[in-house]
């Protein structure tokens, strides 16, 4: 099912993304992490070459050679999320584009909103959309949503705040996931692009945290908010059948190979930083009887990253190949944070061990990467997802 | 054969007292000091204050000689609430040990009531860029002179380096290897000690780290603690008392993180419950709760050893292993529990509005500093095994 060999097209794509990480993305990360920006030079600079996040999922960060052959989208975006998250996750998603707010506007959009909404990216300079979707009593729960909307003449009225929306402020629309009625659960989800400006519509505070600190987390607050009827992505009558919450979902399946992706760029640059530095320190010092031990700590890394690499590769190519993988995008995203975080800290104590001189790469790393096992649905709920993939077949539900 | 964990009235009555403490005075402005990366002075105060200083400090010399248990107990509940308000003491009393376990008359005289009263704070410097855990390949040099000794070499990572009164500090004297070092104590102001760079750090952003540059600074004779070439063994006799402070913090912090997703977990509903009724959450927190009370067991055996074995000033052995395994464990519990306690708060946790991100970033060190776990096991290993010297 898998082919290990990386298409020429696809070497391509992953070598030209790595030159940018490692010669535009990685000198500015530590000073984008310390002030809590990423530059938006550098966001022209990468928008300039053609690396965007506006085909994501599956349109491939292509490098600007026009639009990715259909049959190996998701595996070009996973290979470029590992390279632009080994420059820096932060930079990595707050890249110009439609972001995550594009495949529901892909998904359900009519054409008319699709040229609306996704045109914008045409312009050179720089524009974002965004994914709001959770909220300060819904995270992993999608369905307990407490943002709702009301029909008023040929307006939308929502009310509600969303939380933790990447890029939420800087975005030219969010895509917003409201209820016309909580007790209805899925069935009453409607989701709505809310351009910047719309009247009732703010936002509230950017949040701080404890890595991914360049990257922009915003609260939004919707207080009879008036969003036009045309906004009402696909129209009324697409939401006969619950659809807006499967398209919420939905868009889970290509992103979370994605996350992952970025979780397995993360965990890479702190290994091959890690390996590096100690090859260069403990051939100028002494042996020291942990040799052994680094060894085996080194080739623990690598063994899980590439582990976790495997999952996400497969869980991209199901997708290009059409074949349902929400088990194995689960199974990727799980393993991936969970390996991923462990790497993270034992380069941090790799590199304390032998007494190096203090770096902010490791730690910075350290701090990154534990989100990866929360955002896009906590790796608890992935493996629930998993384990009901598993019992399906034999009629249990879990 | 006793096993019960029972605090005796008196250590009830500190514990209760640092809990007050820890709640008024630290809990309430730990994130703004980890924030701003300022050293909390205010700490320092309420130490000072409430004498929490002289606990580890005999009575002759302004002290309360408390128990080395009473010691962890007191480290461990700041350790809830502040990583780096913990590490206060337990650096003074680091600073303060290679005086008290092999000092003279005249040195203790000196300089331990003070630092009993916390009137000075001290330092110990032994790190060097290319010698953490390995102490026998120390390479800042104490040359002799008329009437004392002239010091040359770095010092890293040296917590409070920056703004201690007293540094208690290695050299050497002699050849290469352990037998070379001497132990000294080093005023602060004295021409040519200077401290180079302020360090900032994952975790214990508080706390201050610095670089100390010695450039033939003139240390007096009398500042010699023990014999020449008695330096290594200083070192160790101090660490192997040490230790089971560094595992109280690591310990507390991991309690801190537990408290917090407990309570979170109650509250927090998912799926039209509170999300402590899922299986996923029981089974993190239950994994949370044993790690916690295994350390526990390790770190008060631990510190009771040390107390049993570390009176007189000389090097402990059975103590050492239960320290190594205690300072391992439960530091390696704290980062765990830490990580799972973001796990559990979710977004909310990975955000500064909680403490527990800040905690993460905290029990890293514990992992790291007073000799890596890696050291750690070695230690543990060694003291079962029957090895001649290896290469």
């Amino acid at each position: 099912m898998i082919d290990f060999e990386l298409t020429e097209t696809q070497r391509a794509v992953r070598d030209f993304l790595h030159w940018v990480a490692e010669h535009e993305i990685r000198p500015v990360a530590l000073q984008a992490d310390e002030e809590g920006d990423v530059p938006l030079e550098l966001l022209r600079r990468l928008k300039e070459l053609g690396v965007t996040l506006d085909t994501l999922p599956g349109g491939g960060a292509s490098g600007g050679d026009g639009e990715a052959p259909e049959h190996q989208r998701n595996r070009l975006a996973v290979l470029a999320a590992e390279e632009l998250a080994w420059g820096d996750a932060a930079v990595a998603i707050s890249l110009p584009g439609a972001g995550l707010g594009g495949p529901p506007v892909q998904l359900m959009g009519t054409p008319e909103q699709k040229e609306r909404f996704l045109g914008i990216f045409r312009d050179p300079e720089p524009r974002w959309g965004a994914y709001a979707l959770t909220e300060p009593e819904a995270g992993s729960d999608v369905a307990a949503i407490r943002t709702t909307c009301r029909k008023e003449g040929d307006h939308w009225v929502l009310n509600g705040t969303k939380l933790f929306i990447t890029n939420g402020a800087r975005a030219s629309w969010n895509v917003v996931f409201a209820t016309i009625d909580p007790a209805l659960g899925r069935a009453g989800h409607r989701v709505f692009v809310v351009e910047r400006g719309t009247p009732g519509f703010t936002v509230g505070r950017i949040m701080e945290k404890m890595g991914l600190r360049a990257s922009e987390t915003a609260e939004l607050i919707f207080d009879e908010c008036r969003v036009p009827a045309e906004n009402l992505l696909g129209g009324e009558e697409r939401y006969r059948q619950g659809e807006g919450f499967r398209t919420a979902m939905q868009t889970f399946d290509g992103t979370r190979p994605m996350v992952a992706a970025m979780a397995v760029g993360i965990g890479r640059a702190a290994y091959e930083y890690t390996r590096d530095r100690l090859r260069e320190e403990l051939t100028l010092s002494r042996p020291i009887p942990r040799y052994g031990v680094i060894a085996e700590r080194l080739s623990w890394m690598e063994r899980e990253l590439h582990a976790a690499r495997l999952l996400v590769w497969q869980a991209a190519s199901m997708a290009d190949q059409r074949i349902p993988n929400s088990k194995e995008a689960s199974m990727a995203k799980a393993y991936a944070g969970t390996v991923a975080t462990r790497v993270c800290a034992a380069a941090v104590e790799l590199l304390g061990a032998v007494g190096l001189r203090h770096d902010r790469w490791v730690e910075k790393w350290f701090r990154d990467i534990k989100v990866f096992d929360i955002f896009e649905g906590t790796g608890q709920v992935q493996r629930l997802v998993v384990a009901r993939r598993l019992f399906e077949p034999y009629g249990l539900r879990v | 054969m006793q096993v019960d964990l029972k605090l005796d009235e008196e250590q009830r009555q500190i514990v209760a007292m640092v809990r007050e403490l820890a709640q008024e005075r630290i809990a309430p402005f730990a994130a703004e000091w980890d924030e701003r990366e300022e050293f909390p002075w205010p700490v320092v105060e309420a130490y000072r204050e409430a004498g929490l200083f002289a606990l580890a400090f005999p009575e002759t010399y302004g002290g309360v000689g408390a128990s080395a248990v009473t010691q962890v107990l007191v480290v461990e509940e700041l350790a809830k609430v502040d990583a780096t308000a913990a590490i206060i003491l337990a650096v003074q009393w680091l600073g303060a040990l290679p005086i008290l376990v092999a000092g003279s008359e005249a040195q203790k005289a000196r300089y331990l009531p003070k630092l009993a009263s916390g009137e000075w704070l001290a330092a110990m410097a032994l790190t060097e860029p290319e010698a953490g855990s390995d102490v026998a390949g120390l390479q800042a040099r104490a040359v002799r002179v008329d009437g004392g000794y002239r010091l040359t070499g770095q010092k890293k990572f040296i917590s409070h380096g920056a703004i201690a009164d007293v540094l208690t500090t290695f050299a050497r004297t002699g050849g290469p290897g352990a037998k070379g070092l001497s132990a000294f104590i080093v005023e602060k102001g004295a021409p040519g000690v200077r401290v180079g760079r302020i360090e900032r750090k994952l975790g214990l952003r508080a706390s201050n780290t610095a670089e100390i540059l010695f450039d033939d600074c003139f240390v007096p004779e009398r500042h010699r603690i023990g014999e020449e070439g008695e330096g290594f063994s200083i070192a160790m006799r101090t660490l192997d008392r040490s230790r089971p402070a560094v595992a109280a913090q690591a310990l507390g912090i991991a309690e801190g993180a537990f408290a917090a997703a407990l309570q979170y977990a109650q509250e927090r509903r998912a799926f039209g419950q509170e999300i402590a009724r899922f299986q996923a959450i029981q089974f993190m927190l239950a994994d949370m709760a044993m790690g916690i009370e295994a350390a526990r067991g390790l770190v008060y055996r631990a510190a009771h050893l040390v107390e049993e074995e570390g009176r007189g000033g000389g090097r402990l052995t059975t103590a050492n292993r239960y320290s190594a395994m205690a300072k391992c464990f439960a530091s390696d519990v704290a980062m765990q529990v830490t990580i799972d306690a973001v796990q559990i708060l979710g977004g909310y946790g990975y955000i500064r509005d909680f403490p527990v991100e800040r905690f993460m970033r905290d029990a890293k060190i514990t992992q790291i500093y007073e000799g890596t776990n890696q050291i750690q096991r070695i230690i543990i290993a060694r003291s079962y095994l029957d090895l001649a010297p290896g290469p």
